[in-house]
């Protein structure tokens, strides 16, 4: 399939729906994408991203591949072996806290799926360890359940997916710590979280990573239970013609929910960084502490960097700021590295360094730090 | 009437102190938009050949777009076919003396100083010149004279078109194209008056110039088009404040300001915006759809809008700076209330073109009742803006738990020499505050006007004297009913 317009990809994806599990009920995925607008060229969502390259990009031959792996207790179910139960939990749950007007796009991935996993984390003594990786390499679904009570850290390594929709659900006085890897690739990529945070539940997720020709990242958070707290962090270094574009709403939609936003990018050679990071308050969302920091760093002429931090407020007992800068690395601070007497290369790779790590917080994942060049 | 019933009707007569209709005869063109509209508004005013074409091409422009939907704001479609184009006092008044004495009323209702200059004479004053207008025509322009002894021309468009053509061929149109936008072509084809200034080179405007607009007749739009050039060297303060009486039916105002300031010359551009808000269910109200827009041209030369919006049941509006000349300087300080049921998508956008521009922007939004209010702005840093800067700052304060605020704003930079910074805040009044204030035995209305005024101080310090005791007052008006 190969279709460089919204209409005819819509078109294409209608008619070249897929057989994996069969079982699937496709139709409200089938009737939204009948209906819905695909991201148009400079539509304001898609401004600095031209969707037609995502629609035209070449679909990566399927890998018989699936790398998901969890503890012994934790249940890791592609959907081809659901049986009866499992069935029916992921019709209940599959694209229920999915926004489909927001994201259009996610109508697709029913369509074409190649490769989908179902994973409980029930309620255990210890948190579960769960690992994300390869799940096909072209439309992939993972639908996790994070039982109420349940603790559990998921490390996702995705390989280059064409899309990958991943959906959350995060049960009362669950916690969920969610880190995302992103190497840099030379796919064309659509990514979607799609998280749901229940009352007094912790949702953390870090992203981080570089970029590719065209990676396009969603992160949709709502805090649907009162006094949920929510955390994100995003890091990316990207290089030579890298095009990373994300875009990250968190609704507070319940009273008394805390939410934090960290971007920190740097952004070099002729790479472009888009950045859109939303705060939305309920009108019946009182008590909410809400702050987001996006700060980019353009380290060469050609380099650009876009940043949109929004908020959008209908509540009136509300903490809410947001703040965003975009500049070189600071000549004071490269002067004084150098006067201790390190080159010039070293100073900037060491302020790099040190202004990624705002985004990284204590728990910096080793491998993050790998994949952001932050080795000394 | 006595006891509580005297105070609710006291309290009803004050809610819109501008709310009046002045009832004299005018000329009003019947309600559609085609050419025969167009051509009869250039012929009203005499127009050159080439000023009609250029209407003309504008009104086919405009055909083709579709009115921006982007916009934080929701109402019914404007039936542009609706609208009467034109509408004109119709004696032609030549001096202070023929006009209208209800026409002159109208202004003293509203505060226009016109006769204070006489009752004034021989007092060192700062001086203020008035260029009217009444619906579509300007009717008064006083110290017309003293202004041309400095060789400041400031009069309606119409009469700039007539006696410095070469001037206004030259910049009309050059900062905000006919096809800018849908409201910005629309204003192009129909603008039926509206004010000129040209301010010569290494000259500083020797009074603060000041127009005041006013829609009268009930469903006429006011296409004003404004156009200001400071020549190089010079300087100019120009002030802005709009009344319009209360009517039921909306109103569009669709006005096009151009500002072109060329090497190290300065314009101020201070707005005080009180139209009809609609009342508290949202009846009524001017639709507020401007375009804004300054170049600087030349290096060194600095442009600043400052803005009080508390008026209009919508505001589209977005005063903006082109910094193309190298070390120029753009500024916006705004102050935006919305109460009961208006709806406000303003904010600023800096395009920062030339190497070591600057630009700072100052917003804060006052959101109370059922309103919203949203601050829309965009930073732009083209490759070449080596050593550019930007530094936006955008509060907003809510009162009242149905009310919205948001913050839109678009930060884009290609290169790696220029600084953008941006921090943005809401929150409520503090109830620390207002407990603190009723300590000390302030209530609660007060304390919350004050507070608020805390809040706008750094806006208010940017306006001329004159407004900046208008907009602290006209704030406590538009609060009123939003505490308790």
């Amino acid at each position: 399939m190969n279709a460089s317009t919204a209409q005819a990809f819509r078109d294409s994806a209608l008619r070249h729906a897929t057989r994996y599990a069969p079982w699937l009920d496709r139709r409200p995925s089938r009737d939204a994408l009948a209906d819905a607008t695909l991201p148009e060229p400079r539509c304001e969502a898609w401004r600095h991203t031209n969707p037609n390259r995502w629609y035209g990009a070449e679909r990566p031959a399927r890998r018989q591949r699936l790398d998901a792996r969890g503890p012994p207790n934790i249940r890791v179910i592609p959907f081809e072996e659901a049986d009866a139960e499992d069935r029916h939990r992921i019709g209940q749950h599959l694209n229920a806290t999915l926004d489909r007007a927001r994201y259009p796009l996610a109508n697709v991935n029913d369509l074409l799926l190649d490769q989908g996993v179902l994973i409980r984390v029930p309620r255990a003594a210890a948190p579960a360890e769960l690992l994300l990786g390869d799940l096909g390499g072209g439309y992939e679904r993972a639908l996790v359940l994070v039982e109420p009570g349940a603790e559990c850290v998921l490390t996702e390594r995705p390989a280059a997916p064409r899309q990958r929709v991943v959906e959350l659900v995060v049960g009362a006085g669950a916690t969920l710590r969610h880190i995302r890897l992103q190497p840099s690739s030379d796919a064309v990529e659509h990514h979607l979280v799609s998280a749901q945070v229940g009352a007094g539940a912790t949702y953390r997720v870090a992203q981080h990573g570089c970029g590719s020709p065209l990676r396009r990242c969603d992160l949709h958070i709502a805090a649907s239970g009162a006094g949920a707290e929510i955390a994100v962090r995003t890091a990316y270094r990207l290089g030579e013609r890298q095009h990373l574009d994300t875009h990250i709403a968190v609704d507070h939609a319940a009273p008394n929910v805390v939410s934090r936003q960290v971007a920190r990018g740097a952004v070099g050679a002729a790479a472009r960084a888009v950045f859109d990071g939303r705060i939305h308050i309920a009108p019946k969302a009182q008590g909410a502490d809400a702050t987001l920091t996006a700060k980019h760093l353009l380290l060469a002429p050609d380099a650009a960097a876009y940043a949109k931090p929004e908020l959008e407020i209908y509540a009136n007992d509300v903490q809410c700021a947001h703040g965003a800068t975009v500049g070189d690395l600071d000549a004071n601070a490269l002067f004084y590295c150098r006067s201790r007497g390190m080159d010039e290369a070293a100073a900037r790779q060491l302020l790099v360094m040190a202004f990624l790590a705002e985004a990284l917080g204590d728990a910096a994942p080793e491998a993050a730090q790998a994949l952001l060049g932050m080795q000394r | 009437m006595s006891g509580p019933n005297a105070a609710v009707g006291e309290r009803l007569a004050q809610d819109y102190a501008a709310g009046f209709v002045t009832d004299i005869e005018s000329e009003t063109l019947p309600p559609g938009l085609n050419e025969a509209t167009v051509r009869f508004i250039s012929g009203k005013k005499s127009e050159p050949a080439w000023l009609l074409a250029w209407r003309l091409q504008a009104l086919a422009r405009w055909r083709k777009m579709t009115a921006p939907q982007w916009a934080h704001v929701t109402f019914p479609p404007i039936d542009f076919d609706a609208i009467s184009y034109y509408s004109a006092p119709k004696q032609g008044p030549k001096s202070l003396d023929e006009v209208d004495p209800e026409l002159l009323r109208t202004y003293e209702k509203l505060g226009i100083p016109l006769h204070e200059r006489a009752a004034l004479a021989g007092v060192e004053t700062p001086q203020v010149a008035v260029d009217a207008v009444f619906d579509s025509v300007s009717v008064v322009t006083t110290f017309k004279e003293k202004l041309r002894e400095a060789g400041v021309i400031f009069c309606p468009i119409a009469e700039a078109v007539r006696e410095c053509p070469e001037l206004v061929q030259k910049y009309l149109g050059s900062v905000v194209p006919q096809s800018d936008n849908f409201y910005a072509a629309l204003n192009s084809a129909t603008f039926s008056d509206g004010s000129f200034v040209y301010v010569p080179k290494h000259t500083r405007c020797p009074m603060e110039l000041s127009t005041y607009f006013r829609i009268n007749a009930a469903n006429t739009g006011q296409f004003e088009r404004t156009l200001i050039i400071a020549d190089e060297g010079s300087y100019v303060s120009y002030l802005e404040g709009c009344t319009a009486p209360m009517r039921d039916e909306n109103q569009l105002h669709a006005a096009v300001v151009e500002l072109v300031a060329l090497d190290d010359a300065e314009i101020k551009y201070s707005t005080v915006q009180n139209w009809y808000p609609g009342d508290e269910q949202g009846r009524g109200g001017i639709y507020n759809f401007v375009t804004k827009r300054g170049a600087c041209l030349g290096a060194r030369s600095k442009i600043s809008w400052t803005q009080v919006e508390t008026g209009s049941a919508i505001t589209w509006k977005y005063p903006s700076v082109v910094l193309r000349g190298d070390g120029s300087v753009g500024e916006f300080h705004s102050v935006a209330l919305t109460n009961n049921r208006q709806q406000a998508d303003t904010g600023t956008k800096m395009l920062h073109i030339g190497r070591d521009t600057k630009s700072t922007i100052v917003s804060k939004g006052i959101s109370a009742g059922r309103s919203q209010n949203a601050y829309r702005g965009r930073v732009l840093m083209n490759p070449g803006a080596s050593g550019a800067r930007n530094y936006t700052q955008c509060d907003s304060l809510l009162i009242g738990d149905e009310c919205g605020a948001h913050t839109f704003p678009h930060i884009e930079s290609r290169t790696p020499e220029a600084i953008v910074e941006h921090e943005a805040s809401t929150s409520k009044v503090s109830d620390e505050h207002l407990f603190l204030c009723a300590q000390r035995g302030i209530d609660a209305e007060k304390a919350v006007s004050m507070i608020v005024n805390g809040f706008c101080k750094e806006v208010f310090r940017e306006l001329p004297m004159e407004f900046a005791v208008e907009a602290g007052k006209l704030l406590e008006v538009s609060l009123e009913g939003a505490v308790g």
